[in-house]
């Protein structure tokens, strides 16, 4: 990529919002940074001891936060229910 | 104590929780943080426990209730017993939106052969059912009342129990027709686009043509009885009737249950109609009509209810409702119902044929000759479930929803494309706000219009459980 | 009340007997045929000696299955074949003592299980049997042999078997398919959703629990089960969340039945404390069944005259009270719904009963 459209960007996104992540949660925050980024208008997410959001500043930053802190819920819930899931799929197909 | 996956997502200034069983309650953020973060209080295991959404051991009625009602929100589909076929395509109408690629009255070429007459008997002689539902659309089904004659009464001595639909758009029944339509196992559906003034300029065109079709459809409710007659409407997203004005019109009938849908842009429409931003303001409108249904049903003799939110409400509210074909989970094609077109073409449903006709992808499965194409239809049901994408892992309206891949193969010639991006998802997601945001309100109208289209007596506050 | 039982002279029989009494067509070794009547009786001729039953010359036994028992000088009608309520009682001992039983248990049991059988072959085509007790699975292995033998032996016909639910097991599962899982209705009692109050109401410890074991093992099995709740002073009050522990625990039910209480028995002694006037009050009931039926659990109310319901969930309460045991009240007079109303137990008083009933 260009230079000149990489400074473009961060003109663009220039609001940084710094997120705390917990221990608890790590685990989980590689894919909810994923799917965080397919949802929202997010140029950069830097993770390093707290995470940073870059974003253009349209939507409320409690909501983006929670948004974040959201995706994080789904992927620790989902990684921890998934044997559930499939020991209940394999007991209604009678396996 | 294990609790069962929980989805989340907000409701009002709360949150909804859903479990993969279509278990449902109310949530603050607080209780959301403890159990995103494992902190549960003994008050909320207790209230977690005893409605069904924890287990202590597997194999315990807790987890086996669970179990069987999760099984239950799966739709197993029995052997084929569904059946549409289009006897021609010829039609007497020439309706702005007709996406089937109609052909004028006159053409020669489009309705069933001798032979595919033939094979039409031969396959519904080969279906394993006892009971069966024929469905015939077309074109105009009744240009070819024989055709008609023929399969009922060839299905009538095969099947112990069978139903037979004639999709008509009533502007000219003949007597033979009628008398032919006097069956009490013979039902007719036509379309009936919003108010009349909507009806003739997407339909009828004339005042002599909306006359004839009023006259008809009004001779064909005293005739035949109101239980025998339904009508559908079709609207334009850009030019909707008001709610009252479609609500007063198929009162006038004494219709009670109005399938709203819009125009879905296929083949000829999309030439004609403009298509961005349509789904925003389809739900709105939807959103819209409930409530005039609501404060219309507030005062009226009898209950009007919108077909599709009744159907989603129903789904919200129990398992194992699953018997309108396009909202399903799984909605493996091609099992128990299937579509012939005039040619002898199997389309694995209606929307299917139009796709195909307009040239955008083949989504034939076969035909009457060659026999079900299986690699096909395999292909098509790998991904007809919703139950493990990753989009609908995480919704709480999951259980109640469905998926259609024709859909979206029809919209975006591709089915990995974001659940949130899709029609489909949104229209549905609109509709399920809907469902809970009544669900959870305190208004008394809108509790009498929910018992109603439950069908219970009354409505009750334990329909939406609340945990503090 | 239609009496359940004919005044016969003796018959010269050294065991309990199965004997279809016809009018004129003899099809099986077990028919008698009509000989003679007159003004108080009727004579059948069963191979050779007479059968005299006496009743009304107007009363019509063609086709009815009767038990002669030696010694005894009456007959149970077991099938009456014109009636649809046709009960076989295979034993009185019972390992549970329910308040507001109606068939109070004794000690003793007579295995008839031979007789019942015959009888389930000589029934009308498509009768629906009722197997009651006492607790009939308290002899499991005879009842399964009879409904086995009798299924096969008549493909059209099918059983409602009223049991508390006790002695199920894994390995029922097999015989329950044998005999057919659409044959068989099974009408278990719950009572509430919670151990102690079901177990003090059915006098048993450990009931709810062996219970709840159980319903699994009829889940597992894909067996068809009546749920039934009589509705009383001890449970009114959780009647909703045992629609809520229904709708989670046992989604598996084909029909949830709410019942009034009956007169008699044990439900006489308890009547005083056990009770509930729900045409005065039926506020609980409006929240279970909503909640039931809203959840797609089918809810209907047995045994409840159409008056004592609020009209919006009348259509929830057939005509359930077996012809042999109904009457309806002086005040019915020429009401309204009359035609559909179940009307009243027989031995239902008045003066303890309903202070909401009023012609409609």
């Amino acid at each position: 990529m260009e230079r000149t459209e990489s400074s473009t960007l961060i003109q663009k996104y220039e609001r940084r919002t710094l997120i705390d992540v917990d221990e608890a949660h790590r685990p989980y925050l590689a894919a909810a940074v994923l799917r965080f980024n397919a949802a929202n208008a997010v140029a950069r997410v830097e993770v390093s001891k707290q995470l940073t959001l870059s974003d253009d500043g349209t939507s409320p930053v409690d909501t983006l936060i929670a948004n974040f802190h959201h995706c994080l819920y789904r992927e620790k819930i989902y990684s921890e229910t998934l044997p559930l899931r499939r020991a209940l799929i394999s007991s209604v197909l009678g396996r | 104590m294990t609790v069962f996956p929980l989805k989340f997502t907000r409701l009002a200034s709360d949150y909804l929780f859903a479990d993969d069983a279509g278990g449902y309650f109310r949530g603050d953020r607080n209780f959301l943080e403890r159990y995103a973060g494992g902190n549960l209080t003994a008050s909320d295991t207790e209230f977690l426990h005893r409605n069904g959404y924890a287990f202590d051991e597997v194999g315990d009625p807790a987890y086996l209730g669970f179990a069987y009602r999760w099984a239950q929100r799966l739709h197993r589909p029995q052997g084929l017993n569904y059946v549409i076929l289009v006897p021609t395509l010829r039609c007497n109408l020439a309706c702005g939106y007709c996406q089937v690629s109609r052909v004028n009255q006159n053409t020669t070429g489009f309705d069933w052969t001798e032979d595919a007459l033939a094979e039409v008997l031969r396959f519904l002689d080969g279906m394993d059912t006892a009971s069966a539902k024929i469905e015939f659309q077309g074109g105009e089904p009744l240009l070819r009342l024989d055709l008609l004659q023929t399969v009922r009464e060839f299905a009538r001595r095969k099947f112990k129990d069978v139903s037979f639909t004639v999709c008509t758009n009533l502007q000219s029944v003949s007597d033979e027709a009628w008398t032919f339509l006097d069956a009490s196992d013979t039902f007719v559906s036509t379309s009936l686009d919003g108010d009349l003034s909507a009806h003739q300029r997407q339909r009828t065109i004339t005042s002599h043509g909306t006359d004839q079709f009023v006259s008809n459809l009004r001779y064909g409710i005293e005739r035949l009885g109101r239980g025998k007659v339904s009508a559908l409407p079709t609207l334009d997203v850009n030019n909707l009737p008001t709610p009252n004005q479609i609500i007063e019109t198929f009162g006038d009938f004494g219709f009670r249950s109005i399938f709203l849908r819009p125009i879905n842009h296929q083949g000829f429409a999309r030439k004609r109609y403009q298509t961005t931003g349509m789904d925003e303001r389809w739900n709105d409108y939807h959103g819209r009509f409930i409530d005039a249904l609501i404060e219309h049903n507030w005062t009226a003799d009898f209950p009007v209810e919108e077909f599709y939110f009744t159907h989603c409400l129903r789904r919200v509210l129990r398992g194992g409702h699953n018997h309108h074909v396009d909202l399903r989970n799984p909605n493996i094609l091609g099992k128990d119902y299937i579509v012939i077109d005039f040619d002898g073409t199997f389309y694995p449903s209606d929307e299917a044929r139009m796709v195909t006709r307009v040239g955008q992808i083949d989504l034939s499965l076969g035909s009457l000759w060659d026999g079900i194409d299986q690699v096909k239809l395999d292909v098509l049901n790998e991904e007809a479930t919703n139950s493990f994408h990753p989009d609908c892992i995480h919704c709480p309206y999951q259980a109640a929803c469905g998926i259609d891949v024709i859909d979206d193969l029809s919209r975006y010639g591709r089915i990995d494309v974001p659940k949130r991006d899709t029609t489909f998802c949104r229209r549905h997601t609109a509709i399920f706000e809907k469902v809970f945001e009544l669900l959870y309100s305190d208004d008394k109208k809108a509790h009498k219009s929910l018992a109603a289209w439950a069908g219970i007596p009354e409505f009750d506050s334990s329909l939406a459980p609340v945990h503090r | 009340m239609i009496d359940l039982r004919l005044k016969i002279d003796d018959v010269p029989i050294d065991h309990p007997s199965i004997v279809r009494l016809r009018t004129d067509v003899v099809e099986s070794e077990h028919d008698a045929v009509l000989i003679d009547r007159d003004h108080e009786s009727q004579t059948f001729d069963l191979a050779g000696y007479s059968l005299r039953v006496y009743c009304g010359p107007q009363t019509d036994l063609d086709g009815d299955v009767l038990l002669v028992v030696p010694g005894r000088n009456s007959a149970h009608r077991l099938v009456r074949a014109g009636s649809r309520h046709n009960t076989f009682l295979v034993t009185e001992q019972c390992d549970q003592l329910c308040v507001m039983c109606s068939q109070p248990p004794k000690k003793y049991h007579v295995d008839l299980f031979e007789q019942f059988t015959v009888a389930a072959t000589l029934a009308p085509e498509n009768a629906r049997i009722t197997i009651s007790g006492g607790e009939p699975l308290l002899h499991k292995r005879r009842l399964y042999q009879f409904l086995v033998a009798a299924a096969k032996a008549r493909p059209d016909i099918s059983f409602h078997v009223l049991t508390n639910g006790q002695f199920f097991e894994p390995g029922d599962i097999a015989i329950i398919d044998e005999i057919g899982r659409d044959r068989v209705l099974w009408g278990i009692p719950l009572y509430a959703p919670h151990a102690e109050l079901h177990d003090s109401i059915v006098a048993k410890r450990g009931a709810f629990e062996t219970l709840s074991q159980n319903f699994v093992t009829l889940m597992r099995a894909g067996a068809a089960v009546e749920l039934r709740t009589v509705v009383l002073q001890q449970n009114w009050d959780v009647l909703p969340r045992l629609a809520d522990y229904t709708s989670t625990r046992l989604p598996f039910i084909d029909v949830w039945a709410i019942m009034q209480l009956e007169n008699i028995g044990y439900g006489r002694m308890n009547w005083a404390h056990s009770f509930k006037d729900t045409s005065l009050d039926f506020g609980q009931l409006r929240s279970a069944i909503n909640l039931a039926i809203g959840r797609g659990i089918q809810t209907l109310l047995y045994n409840f005259p159409l008056c004592t319901v609020p009209s919006q969930y009348r259509h929830l309460a057939p005509s359930t009270i077996s012809d042999w045991k109904n009457k309806f009240l002086e005040e019915c007079g020429e009401c309204a719904l009359r035609s559909t109303c179940g009307g009243f137990f027989e031995w239902y008083k008045a003066d303890q009963g309903f202070g909401g009933l009023s012609r409609q």
